[in-house]
């Protein structure tokens, strides 16, 4: 007899047996391998169990660290992306202004378009004097095309006029010295 | 300076006050004379002017502070076209006075700029460059003297002052004996004064009346000569060019209340030529008449109320 243990055949998934005791009382083949038999079938669940749980602390071990894994990367996005945010909010802030400023030109002109016709419906009413001007002008002309080229006009009393120089005092001129 | 003389007063004037009064004018532009002369050897001004540009103040007539003081004013008031400072400009053409520093052809261009004259009291001056006071001198000289004759004679009608070419009156004067005897209130009448003809063709253009003020003419009649290249020069100084202005005029007569801006306007409007002086003149308000070299006579409209006879105007006896 032997300390190496033999698998007995039979016996799927055995794979550990203590060893029964060299000095133990030489058991039979098929008693042992009953033994062996009734020894893993009681033990089978609680394998079983460790297993399961095992399985499930891994995976909820594994599960937390892709949480984290996943929580860090999103917050490493989040920093990235925050320059690019704010590039946004400010192209957004910019648009409004532009926005608005639109909203003022459009309202300009159409004040600019209201005075346009105010003052187009002004120079329509002075081209319309104008034209009255015209008209009474050209009566004028033709008016005057009428009088007379020569009039004779009453006499008038002459006053004789000053034919010698006047007699002076003095005279102004260039220095004699 | 040194130009004849001549005192015309009303007949109801007495002798003897009339002789203080011709007394009283001579001894005013005598005293003129010593102190703003630049061709007497024993002036004031001559003293001054050898002194200037050293620093130094030089005790003087009260009568050569005035000048220099006024002649720094009408620079100012006519933009610099009145300017003193020509005296280098002058001797260059061939117009020296007394001499006053030894040639070295100074710049009068450069030595202008500034003030005309730095005055401490009592009555000291100094010279930064040499001036000519002529016409502003004379001009002076008649205000002086006028005021001599006026202080003599209240009460009598105006006396006419006259010096060079240039007058003052100090009031109108008195209607001729025996004229208009029908008029009971014969009132004072201006006096009638002939504008000189630099041609000498005839009598005068034109005669003014002077009821009170002065008359006077800045004129190259008699003061023209050749210079040393025998180019036409005369004693009229452009101080922009250093060289005679006036382009276009022969003569430039201008009417001010007092002589001496009557003196200074008379050379201003001269030195504008006759492109510029009818603008000038008239921006100004001033009464002038003007000889063109072609022998016209212009005026400005305030010229025109004061002038009574124009010879071009005059009609012509058949």
């Amino acid at each position: 007899m032997t300390d190496a243990l033999q698998r007995p055949a039979g016996l799927p998934g055995w794979d550990t047996l203590q060893r029964v005791g060299r000095y133990g009382r030489e058991a039979s083949a098929v008693e042992r391998a009953t033994d062996v038999r009734r020894s893993a079938e009681a033990r089978r669940p609680h394998h079983v169990g460790v297993l399961l749980g095992l399985s499930a602390g891994a995976y909820a071990v594994a599960l937390a660290g892709v949480t984290g894994l996943q929580s860090a990367t999103d917050q490493a996005t989040i920093a990235a992306r925050q320059p690019a945010m704010a590039t946004v909010e400010a192209a957004a802030a910019e648009h409004d202004r532009l926005e608005a400023e639109l909203a003022d030109t459009r309202a300009a002109l159409a004040g600019a378009g209201r005075d346009y016709e105010a003052q187009a419906a002004r120079v329509a009413d002075l081209q319309a004097r104008l034209e009255t001007l015209a008209s009474a002008v050209g009566s004028l002309e033709g008016a005057t095309l009428a009088l007379p080229t020569r009039l004779s006009l009453p006499s008038a009393p002459r006053v004789p006029a000053a034919v010698s120089r006047p007699a002076t005092q003095a005279f102004t001129g260039a220095s004699g010295g | 300076m040194a130009s004849p003389i001549r005192l015309t007063l009303p007949a109801s004037v007495p002798g003897d006050l009339a002789s203080a009064a011709w007394t009283e004018v001579r001894a005013e532009f005598e005293a003129a004379e010593q102190a703003m002369s630049r061709f007497r050897e024993t002036s004031d001004l001559t003293a001054v002017n050898r002194a200037a540009g050293d620093g130094s103040f030089t005790a003087v007539d009260p009568r050569l502070r005035r000048a220099l003081v006024a002649a720094d004013r009408a620079r100012r008031v006519t933009g610099g076209r009145f300017e003193p400072r020509v005296i280098g400009d002058l001797e260059r053409l061939g117009y020296p006075g007394v001499p006053i520093a030894p040639s070295s052809g100074r710049s009068d261009a450069s030595a202008r700029g500034g003030r005309l004259v730095a005055v401490s009291r009592p009555a000291r001056v100094r010279l930064a460059a040499p001036v000519d006071l002529g016409g502003i001198g004379k001009g002076l000289a008649l205000r002086w003297a006028a005021e001599r004759v006026r202080r003599l004679l209240p009460g009598h009608a105006g006396a006419l002052l006259e010096a060079g070419g240039d007058l003052v009156a100090t009031g109108p004067r008195p209607p001729a004996p025996g004229a208009d005897r029908a008029e009971p209130d014969q009132r004072p009448v201006p006096w009638l004064v002939a504008i000189e003809d630099p041609f000498e063709r005839t009598g005068g253009p034109a005669v003014v009346a002077l009821a009170s003020g002065a008359l006077a003419t800045s004129s190259v009649r008699l003061r023209h000569w050749r210079d040393a290249s025998g180019t036409a020069v005369h004693h009229l100084v452009d101080p922009t060019t250093g060289r005679p202005g006036g382009e276009g005029l022969v003569a430039v007569t201008v009417a001010a209340a007092d002589p001496a801006w009557a003196e200074v306007r008379s050379k201003q409007l001269f030195l504008e030529g006759h492109r510029g002086i009818g603008g000038s003149a008239r921006a100004l308000g001033l009464a002038a008449w003007w000889i063109t070299e072609a022998g016209g006579l212009e005026m400005t409209p305030a010229a025109r109320q004061r002038t009574v006879w124009v010879e071009a105007e005059a009609p012509r006896s058949s």
